[in-house]
């Protein structure tokens, strides 16, 4: 008994949680795929693919931002595109979300039914939270469309101790969604 | 020999509040095991601008009321702050900041919301959030004070953190953060095999003493 007190009283003295001084962590890079590697993967099988790229306007922007209630960044967003034997494969697009102090990048494919396919995540640069890379957590995604609230403990389980780069993930793949109806609405049949 | 019947005996008294302190302790770690919605209010801000309008901060998101209270709306955002700890308004200017300091900032009275990178605090949490003339931002935390800069952006240490105390100590121990983020995993793991092991063996006494 008496040795166990001690070992608690030393693990308490020695813990860094409380007693380690402000500052940021240290911003780490990983790049988990490149860019290339992950676009094999999301299009496998395809015959060709190319890019397209949209500038959205100040309404456009305007619009993205009142449906996703956070601003769409200026500049030029690119989605890849792929097609094999004839059939359209869909969009895939990179997009950066703050996870709790750096932005995740990562790779959201929209297939041609506009449901979500796969996820990967490219570069991550927090010191913390790197398991939203893996298959288990970013196959939760896959099938999912506007109309689901995609939402963590709704409808989509967080990493345990990932939590905020599980919404960061979460978020990334709600914008690819508004971004790909944006520029590709949808044609609706004449009445 | 009484002694050894006396210490048996003593041990399983003592088996009962092991079991219901530890079992708690779980269940208190873990709320939504009980209560699937939990989802407690953790800070009330009335705005200072707009008559009748409350910001509410939750577990999950931040919630408004247009109307004094009586009813309260989820404020709808890409990637809302957890655990609110801090809301902090300014005209049309509105921060609220998670516990771990996840920042998010609104710039016309909440309709859009952007997320900040969050206060640098590398496992302590945000107490409360406060903005003065001028749009100056504070953040007080479990390490003391930090002004923002730059709407948000960036904070800076103000003054010295304050002293880690013995409690400190303790209560990262038994938190579990004395091992960081992971540390309540590994208190519940520790939890469930207390459980497990008082509960065999009290199963294990019993049938010694020839009861089954």
């Amino acid at each position: 008994m008496r040795t166990l007190c001690t070992c608690l009283l030393i693990a308490a003295a020695v813990t860094p949680a409380a007693a380690a001084p402000a500052a940021r962590p240290t911003a780490e890079f990983h790049a988990y795929q490149t860019l290339d590697d992950a676009l094999r993967e999301v299009f496998a099988g395809a015959d060709s693919t190319w890019t397209e790229s949209w500038t959205p306007d100040d309404g456009a922007r305007a619009a993205l931002a009142a449906q996703l209630a956070s601003p769409q960044p200026p500049g030029e967003v690119v989605f890849h595109r792929a097609r094999a034997g004839g059939r359209d494969l869909g969009w895939a697009v990179t997009t950066d979300e703050i996870g709790l102090h750096e932005p995740i990048t990562m790779l959201v494919t929209v297939t041609a039914g506009r449901e979500v396919g796969p996820v990967r995540v490219l570069v991550f640069r927090e010191s913390r939270g790197g398991e939203v890379r893996r298959k288990r957590f970013l196959e939760q995604f896959l099938g999912k469309t506007r109309a689901d609230p995609l939402r963590i403990t709704r409808d989509i389980d967080a990493v345990t101790g990932a939590t905020y780069s599980s919404r960061a993930v979460t978020a990334g793949v709600k914008r690819v969604l508004a971004l790909v109806d944006a520029r590709y609405p949808l044609e609706r049949s004449a009445p | 020999m009484p002694a050894r019947r006396l210490h048996r005996w003593l041990g399983a008294l003592l088996l009962l509040p092991l079991l219901a302190v530890t079992a708690s302790g779980l269940l208190l770690g873990n709320p939504r095991w009980l209560d699937r919605d939990h989802d407690p209010v953790l800070r009330v801000v009335a705005d200072p601008v707009r008559p009748g309008v409350l910001w509410q901060g939750r577990a999950s998101r931040l919630w408004r009321s247009t109307d004094a209270g009586v009813a309260w709306r989820e404020v709808p955002m890409l990637s809302p702050p957890l655990d609110v700890a801090g809301i902090a308004v300014a005209g049309d200017t509105i921060w609220a900041a998670g516990a771990a300091g996840d920042l998010v900032v609104s710039r016309d009275g909440g309709a859009v919301w952007e997320s900040l990178p969050g206060l640098p605090l590398d496992g302590a949490r945000v107490r409360d959030l406060g903005v003065g003339p001028g749009g100056a931002l504070y953040a007080w935390t479990t390490r003391g004070l930090f002004a923002g800069a730059d709407g948000g952006r960036a904070w800076i240490a103000r003054g010295d953190a304050p002293a880690v105390t013995p409690t400190d100590r303790v209560h990262a121990l038994h938190t579990g953060w004395w091992l960081g983020p992971r540390g309540k995993l590994f208190n519940d793991v520790a939890a469930a095999a207390t459980i497990l092991l008082a509960a065999t063996g009290l199963l294990a006494w019993r049938r010694r003493n020839g009861r089954r």
